[in-house]
């Protein structure tokens, strides 16, 4: 076979070659990124609504911690007033 | 309009001037030229002038040639210019000057080529064929009559036809096919005929004489002679007539009626010294001289052979050289001079040899110029074949550089797209790891906020239990045992309403709790809850709570915002009824550009802002409102109320 053929064919076969190549890179290139946009998509949502539930629960244990500091000053304040009531009623029963 | 009138006054002249006399028509065209016309009939007159002086003097036919070709150079007048090369080419025919003729003829050919004119083109075929046709270059002739044929045909030119065709018939005759040759002329004689061709008719009749003469038909031939004579006599058609008498003449000398000859040919010298026939005039010399040998009258037969002996020196015409040298040495041996006879000879002999020689030459050189421009052409088909061939080799180079070039590009194309398809990737998995992270961080952060949560709840639920059955056993206490001692039915009133007042803390911030967001409506519906019950345990103020119709009930806060405003106008009622002493107490909430506005007015005892104590109350609700970055203002004068306004 004459060297110039074989050149040109191979050269031929390598550009078909080549393009059916970059066809195929170029889908693929595009299904995963819009897959990987969904994905991505997806995950921001959730952490959107993570976030937002975040928020929620914050402002509940902010909620909590301020109602904790002052029911248990006043339970031990209850409780303090029913040693002093004990003491009382103790000290008119003797 | 001088010049339109005098290029009329020429198309008429040149219309009319075949019917004139040739010396009238020289003076007509000298007087065209003498009113100073436009450079284009200067140019025609001056051709015309060539033409006709042709036959009255053959310098005056050159010099007027020259001129016309002068001016159509200065003026670029091609028609004229390729007009005046034919003009002066068929004067130096005339003159036998072949090469000349030729040179002229070639130039003209040129000119008429680039303006595709196609008859004129013919014309110089036709001319050209005849110069060949003279030199015995019958091959050549043959092949310029027949391309002039080919053109007249397409042109259906049936004189011009006719007129080739005799000439290729004559071309016959020089190949010898007398009888084709003579047929070819009888045809051509009805087309004359048919068409009116006198001329042609005369010259035909001659030709067809000629072809009996070499078919030994002398009877036929002399006819035909004398036919044509009739008619060039008929027409005055003196160069031809010329011809004639010289060529019957010859049949007359072969018959040996040498006077009869001797008188047409004498007429034939004539008409030729007349017409200035250089080759005609050496012709007829010698065709005399002959005839006077063979009469015995050598002294007239030695002038006439001297004569034609110096014209055919002059005018270098070898073949009637030879016939001089020929005539000459018959001459000198009717007159016993062997010397001469052998000097005559011997010149016959050596013109005879330089013609055979210079002829072989001639087809040497025509076969070496014919070998050569075999070899060239062979050379160039190679050389142009290598091009063709290293074209092709270069074409197929860049072809193979160009798909290399385009493959490399492509395979960089390929790397690229995989590289960008790679980095995409890549960025947007380090993107969702991220996102993926955050969430992760975040979702830990809020499991570990619902165990906070939940643990906190456990608390609630367990002090809220204990503080209700603190409450309960202390309703118990007092509803079951009739305690009489006023300082413990005190002390377990207090209890109990502090126990209440926790427990109510706790439920609003449970309510709080409950909810993810609090909307304007569900603190609208707290606070009015909340005035209901203030209002049972201080009945002697009057509350009014309202609205904004203005304000959209789906306002939403977050829980801690909700309960911080909640707190703040609970603070704010407290202190009303408790520090106060106000009777009426407004809570009204309205909307103030973006914000929304809570502001609880009373007409209490009022403090002086400067001078009040801030204490627990009013640092409370200051720090509840920056912590929600709102702010709260206090006004209040002594016995004039207070007004607090919350801006959220």
């Amino acid at each position: 076979m004459d060297f110039n053929i074989f050149l040109e064919t191979s050269i031929s076969i390598a550009i078909a070659a080549c393009i059916s190549c970059m066809i195929k890179i170029c889908t693929v290139t595009l299904n995963m990124k819009s897959k990987l946009d969904s994905d991505y998509f997806i995950l921001k949502n959730k952490l959107i609504l993570a976030k937002k539930e975040n928020s929620i629960l914050v402002n509940k244990v902010v909620l909590c911690n301020e109602i904790n500091s002052k029911l248990l000053q006043s339970f031990f304040e209850v409780v303090k007033q029913l040693l002093s009531l004990q003491k009382f009623i103790f000290e008119k029963g003797q | 309009m001088k010049k339109k009138l005098l290029s009329f006054a020429f198309l008429f002249l040149t219309s009319f001037c075949f019917s004139q006399d040739h010396s009238k028509i020289i003076d007509s065209l000298k007087t065209v030229i003498f009113k100073k016309p436009s450079d284009s009939i200067k140019i025609k007159a001056y051709g015309d002038l060539c033409w006709y002086y042709r036959t009255e003097s053959i310098d005056s036919a050159f010099k007027y040639g020259n001129l016309a070709l002068k001016l159509s150079k200065e003026t670029s007048n091609q028609v004229g210019e390729a007009q005046a090369y034919n003009d002066i080419g068929i004067l130096h025919y005339n003159l036998a000057d072949y090469k000349k003729a030729l040179k002229y003829y070639d130039a003209s050919l040129k000119i008429r080529s680039v303006l595709k004119d196609t008859m004129g083109i013919a014309a110089l075929y036709s001319k050209i064929g005849l110069i060949h046709q003279n030199t015995f270059k019958l091959d050549s002739a043959i092949f310029y009559a027949t391309k002039a044929l080919k053109i007249y045909e397409e042109k259906n030119h049936t004189r011009y036809i006719a007129y080739i065709k005799s000439n290729i018939a004559n071309i016959y005759r020089g190949l010898k096919q007398y009888q084709k040759a003579l047929e070819t002329h009888l045809e051509i004689a009805d087309v004359n005929k048919s068409i009116n061709d006198n001329l042609g008719l005369t010259r035909t009749y001659n030709n067809i004489a000629n072809a009996y003469l070499f078919l030994k038909d002398t009877v036929q031939s002399e006819a035909y002679y004398l036919k044509s004579i009739d008619l060039a006599l008929k027409y005055n058609y003196k160069k031809e007539l010329a011809g004639l008498y010289n060529n019957y003449g010859g049949i007359l000398h072969d018959m040996k009626k040498y006077l009869e000859a001797i008188d047409y040919n004498t007429k034939s010298l004539k008409l030729r010294e007349e017409l200035k026939d250089s080759y005609g005039i050496t012709s007829t010399s010698l065709h005399l001289a002959g005839l006077y040998l063979d009469l015995g009258d050598f002294n007239k037969a030695r002038n006439y052979l001297y004569e034609g002996l110096n014209l055919s020196k002059s005018f270098n015409i070898n073949e009637l050289k030879m016939d001089a040298y020929d005539k000459l040495a018959s001459y000198y041996a009717f007159k016993r001079i062997p010397d001469s006879v052998l000097y005559y000879r011997q010149l016959f002999k050596s013109i005879n040899d330089t013609i055979y020689n210079s002829r072989i030459t001639k087809e040497i050189a025509e076969v070496q110029e014919k070998y050569n421009s075999a070899e060239r052409e062979k050379e160039i088909q190679t050389q142009r074949a290598e091009i063709a061939e290293k074209e092709l080799k270069l074409n197929r180079k860049n072809t193979q550089i160009i798909g290399l070039v385009t493959l490399a590009l492509l395979l960089f194309l390929l790397g690229y797209l995989l590289y960008n398809q790679q980095k995409l990737r890549n960025k947007q998995l380090q993107k969702e790891s991220e996102l993926r992270q955050a969430l992760v961080e975040i979702e830990t952060h809020n499991k570990l906020q619902e165990q906070r949560l939940r643990i906190s709840r456990d608390l609630h639920d367990n002090i809220g239990a204990q503080l209700t059955f603190i409450i309960s056993s202390i309703e118990n206490l007092q509803y079951g045992f009739k305690i009489t001692n006023n300082k413990l039915k005190g002390k377990l009133t207090d209890i109990s309403a502090f126990t209440k007042e926790t427990i109510n803390e706790l439920r609003d911030t449970i309510w709080a709790m409950n909810k993810n967001e609090i909307t304007l409506e569900d603190l609208q519906a707290r606070i009015s809850n909340f005035i209901d019950k203030a209002n049972i345990s201080a009945s002697n103020s009057n509350f009014r709570f309202n609205m904004d119709e203005a304000l959209s009930k789906e306002l939403v806060f977050t829980s801690v915002r909700g309960m911080n405003i909640y707190r703040i106008i609970q603070e704010a009622v407290n202190n009303a009824i408790k520090y106060a002493d106000a009777s009426n107490i407004e809570i009204h909430i309205k909307k103030k550009y973006e914000a929304v506005v809570f502001t609880i007015s009373d007409n209490g005892i009022g403090f002086d802002i400067n001078e009040i104590e801030a204490g627990n109350g009013l640092s409370n609700m200051k720090k509840r409102a920056n912590d929600m970055d709102a702010t709260i203002i206090y006004k209040s004068q002594i016995r004039k109320g207070t007004k607090i306004i919350l801006s959220v």
